[in-house]
């Protein structure tokens, strides 16, 4: 039968362990400064919203890549802002460009008169 | 020996924070205490976050994981900062001296529900992480 050695058990008998404490306890309290240390980690004061607005800048700045630079994954596309042209003929013949509806020649009938309502009551 | 020294103060500091801290009693306000959530949080986001790069680079998981866990990064980057956003507005309408008691009513449910989804996102990312154990 060899079986693990059984860990010793460590009892502290409850009334020693609460006098540490509290020979511990007026220790601090005698000693001003460490208490002022460690009330101050308990009373911190309120964030200011530059507090908040930093928090805020650095959740933002951290992007997926930033952390995974060795993604594999291709950033997401920018929106395409460069203007694509259009597929123009090489050579643009001058009658084929229509002009400018302010240029183009008045022909036929005038353009109708729209009217709201009945012409008889207006 | 300094290494050892400097071990020995910090648990003793850490101990003697256990036992004061009863001494000088709970003065944290709700936006100490939820700015240290969220920056807590964000703390262990980027912990994780910086596993999961490791990860990548040892292991260079699929595409689609890859994809997940961006996914799931971006989403939680939304919820926290919803979640600041909703802190910052039941803050101010709180102070105001003039704000309708619905309105402060109202923005703190936006706020409550903005730290729900803010969880439920940092949860959905860690269990992700750790499904393909990632060690965090």
């Amino acid at each position: 039968l060899i079986g693990k050695p059984s860990e010793p058990e460590i009892i502290m008998p409850p009334e020693s362990l609460q006098l540490a404490l509290f020979i511990l306890q007026e220790f601090i309290k005698n000693e001003p400064a460490i208490a002022g240390e460690i009330k101050s980690l308990f009373t911190k004061a309120d964030p200011t919203p530059n507090d908040w607005h930093a928090l805020r800048a650095r959740i933002l700045a951290r992007s997926y890549e930033s952390f995974v630079p060795a993604t594999a994954l291709t950033p997401a596309p920018a929106p395409a802002l460069a203007i694509v042209p259009a597929a123009v003929p090489a050579v643009i013949e001058k009658e084929a460009i229509p002009a400018p509806l302010a240029e183009q020649p008045v022909t036929g009938s005038p353009a109708p008169q729209w009217q709201v309502g009945n012409p008889a009551l207006v | 020996m300094k290494t050892v020294n400097q071990i020995c103060a910090l648990m003793l500091m850490v101990s003697i924070s256990l036992i004061l801290s009863p001494l000088a009693g709970c003065n944290t306000t709700p936006q100490r205490a939820a700015f240290n959530a969220e920056q807590g949080a964000q703390v262990t986001i980027e912990a994780a976050m910086n596993g999961w790069g490791d990860y990548v680079a040892q292991y260079h998981p699929s595409a689609a994981q890859e994809a997940k866990v961006k996914a799931a990064y971006e989403k939680y980057q939304l919820a926290a900062v919803a979640v600041l956003d909703a802190e910052q507005m039941v803050e101010a309408l709180a102070s105001s001296t003039n704000s309708p008691p619905a309105a402060v009513q109202t923005a703190t449910l936006q706020k409550n529900d903005a730290e729900h989804q803010a969880a439920i996102a940092l949860s959905d990312l860690v269990g992700l992480l750790r499904s393909f154990n990632v060690k965090i």
